[in-house]
């Protein structure tokens, strides 16, 4: 019994020790001065990996979670008489939570894996220490392009998703199922607010990013410079990131809607 | 390599650009981030009913601003009554203050919305004036020249009407086809609910 | 006092580094003399690496001074470490190339980073320093289409690129063929002594070491044991070192790992 709780709260103290070191990284990474011409390459760079990489996955899955939502909707609206608002179930449904949690699942399980695997095998190899022999903080040319990139590319490919999940619902709704079309747009222009959907939505998706983000990148710094270690703490990156991103949107949820 | 990497994420970047602009243009409405300006009028009612924070507020059918804050509030001591905030389109700022509001229900179970019914636009009343002029006293004149003619910011509207709440309609159906004892009962009611 | 400055590169006093409570080092010694090249040698796993961590200011030890050119590195600011670090520089048992640059890339990356030179000074710079390790050919190669002797070549390309005054060489023998050997042997030896660079070398190879090493260290048990030139510690009587020097399947370090009774242990398993 003793045992137990000994470890409860050694097992607390590791955890509160490793939010530290995560908040460290962070730090050393955003603070000091910015140096654009060298960091602007890097950034583009990043961009290239974490946005650019990640693109067909979230538009293929974008399309059919549009489509199918809209599949889905035109069923159950049938049933009422109220296809007419077809159009404002699939906008709503992806602008207000399925954009935002959908791409940031994805982003998680595409770009943060690879960003976690990628730093896991710097330090393995030793990079990050010649880097840091080199006069040269890796906080600042590793972790800090890749966080940047991960925190715009994200909200980034979510306004694609949303935009490609509505042009599915589109598909469905109006060139198969035969809604009018008018109806369809007019449904959805009329009940999507710009600020209380389309901006909470990039609210909950720049948070995604911040979280998943610096979880793939602490996993990776953080990670034991095995092989054995770099698997896991990919794996740790997926699940931590999913945790956390369905947990923030339950909070940031309950925090924009409520009213 | 890197002027395929600088290409790509340039095309990536078109293309969020676009998704942005579909987003914010074709998804949402551009006219209602356009005419944003908008000024503040209040309305005491008895009951609000379903009445929700961001409901629509219409003339004739036509969206013209949307409710902001509902709350409760009592003037000079009486019991508290709601009390809602409504932002109106300013584009339309020519509606008489003589106006009433009224709660309306879209469809028979669809979301409830304010209805702005014109009251006598002030032309109509000053012929009215004409018309019996002799009776018209001094007081009166001043009393309808004091208020605005048209809403402004800051005004609240006390001639409304309350929204209809189905369950006091079938209730009042219902009591009025009972005895004369169940009326006491629906007064009750009515007053727990408040 | 500023003979010894001059004359000792590093210097490291009274030194104790404890990893967790686990002692690496305890009350350690060592000077490294400028210009010449300084060989560690010791059993795996005793700390080696660590000790070049040490003086590249990586880790901080619980006691003790570490002096680089006069200069504690444990106690420096962390700006003013980077500025020495420049002087500064190691070459990583694996190379460590950054794997998404090529080997031109990988040898410029330090001078991009510090200097702003010119494109066309930077080019024939690299060129130079690849010229040097025999690589000017691979310039446009990949690390992941290198040898790992070329690798670790490219590598010391990129140690070198910023004219440091130290380089610290971490196993810079382990798991070479003998040609590629020879060859980082060769490199050692001319760099020290046509550009005067002083190297620390840490290793187990034991002949290789003693053939370009001006002095050796031997590490054991948390402290140098034996220090001398290689004609000294082959003299040396210390059964530790003759064990060591020598390649002995016994001696001071037991074949065996410490363990109970052998015969007790076997009987166990019959009950």
């Amino acid at each position: 019994m003793l045992n137990l709780i000994a470890k409860l709260g050694q097992s607390t103290i590791n955890i509160i020790a490793m939010l530290g070191r995560s908040g460290l990284m962070l730090f050393g990474a955003l603070i000091g001065k910015p140096q654009f011409s060298k960091q602007f390459p890097l950034l583009v760079k990043q961009f290239y990996f974490v946005g650019v990489q990640s693109l067909s996955i979230i538009i293929v899955s974008g399309l059919f979670i549009g489509m199918v939502l809209a599949l889905q909707g035109y069923f159950i609206l049938t049933t009422f008489g109220a296809e007419a608002s077809l159009g404002m179930l699939v906008a709503l449904a992806l602008l207000r939570e399925l954009g935002p949690v959908v791409a940031g699942l994805l982003f998680a399980g595409r770009a943060g894996s690879a960003l976690t695997a990628e730093i896991g095998l710097m330090k393995a190899t030793e990079q990050l220490s010649s880097m840091e022999m080199m006069a040269i903080d890796p906080l600042r040319r590793i972790i800090a392009p890749r966080f940047w990139a991960g925190f715009f590319c994200m909200p980034f490919l979510t306004a694609i998703f949303v935009a490609v999940g509505i042009l599915g619902g589109v598909l469905v709704g109006v060139d198969w199922k035969g809604i009018d079309a008018g109806f369809f747009w007019s449904s959805i222009q009329s009940n999507v607010d710009w600020w209380h959907d389309l901006g909470n939505c990039f609210i909950k998706s720049f948070a995604f990013a911040i979280a998943s983000t610096w979880i793939a990148l602490f996993n990776g710094y953080d990670c034991v410079p095995t092989s054995e270690g770099i698997s896991r703490a990919t794996t740790n990156t997926v699940v931590y990131s999913s945790l956390v991103i369905l947990g923030l949107d339950f909070i940031l949820t309950a925090l924009m809607f409520s009213n | 390599m890197s002027r395929k990497v600088e290409i790509t994420v340039g095309l990536f970047m078109v293309l969020v650009i676009c998704s942005v602009l579909f987003l914010c243009f074709r998804v949402t409405d551009p006219t209602s981030f356009a005419s944003h300006n908008s000024y503040r009028v209040y309305a005491v009612f008895d009951n609000i009913g379903g009445l929700k924070v961001r409901s629509p507020i219409k003339i004739g059918g036509v969206v013209i601003g949307r409710v902001s804050n509902i709350s409760l509030k009592s003037d000079n001591g009486d019991v508290y009554k709601p009390y809602v905030t409504m932002d109106l389109d300013a584009q339309y700022d020519k509606i008489p203050s003589s106006s009433s509001l009224s709660i309306k229900t879209s469809g028979l179970l669809g979301e409830q919305f304010i209805d702005i019914n014109f009251g006598l636009d002030q032309n109509i009343e000053q012929e009215l004036d004409a018309l019996d002029a002799d009776e018209a006293s001094t007081p009166t004149n001043n009393n309808v020249n004091k208020k605005p003619v048209y809403l402004i910011d800051g005004y609240v509207i006390n001639n409304t009407k309350p929204a209809m709440v189905i369950e006091d309609l079938i209730g009042q159906f219902l009591y009025s086809a009972g005895g004369s004892s169940d009326k006491d009962k629906k007064q009750d009611t009515n007053e727990s609910k408040e | 006092m500023t003979d010894t400055l001059q004359q000792n590169l590093v210097e490291i006093h009274d030194m104790s580094f404890y990893r967790g409570t686990r002692p690496i080092y305890k009350n350690m010694n060592l000077t490294v003399p400028k210009g010449k090249v300084t060989a560690i040698m010791g059993p795996s796993g005793i700390g080696k690496t660590t000790l070049l961590r040490l003086i590249g200011g990586q880790l901080k030890p619980q006691a003790g001074q570490i002096l680089f050119d006069g200069e504690d590195v444990p106690s420096m600011t962390r700006s003013r470490l980077y500025e020495v670090r420049k002087r500064m520089s190691m070459l990583f048992q694996s190379g460590a190339l950054f794997t998404d640059l090529s080997v031109f890339d990988n040898v410029a990356y330090p001078l991009r980073e510090h200097l702003n030179l010119p494109e066309p000074v930077l080019h024939n710079l690299v060129l130079m320093k690849l010229q040097s390790v025999g690589l000017r050919g691979a310039a446009n190669m990949m690390p992941s289409e290198l040898s790992g002797g070329m690798a670790r070549r490219a590598a010391l390309a990129r140690a070198i690129a910023l004219d440091p005054d130290l380089i610290m060489f971490d196993e810079p023998f382990a798991g070479q063929d003998p040609i590629s050997m020879g060859v980082i042997v060769k490199l050692i030896a001319e760099l020290n002594q046509s550009l005067g660079l002083t190297c620390i070398v840490v290793s187990h190879d034991v002949n290789e070491v003693l053939s370009i090493a001006d002095y050796a260290y031997i590490v054991a048990e948390q402290h140098i044991i034996a220090g001398g030139t290689s004609q000294e510690l082959r003299n040396n009587d210390d059964l530790r070192v003759k064990q060591f020097l020598e390649g002995l399947a016994d001696g001071p370090v037991p074949f065996h790992y410490p363990a109970i009774d052998y015969k007790l242990d076997l009987t166990r398993g019959v009950n």
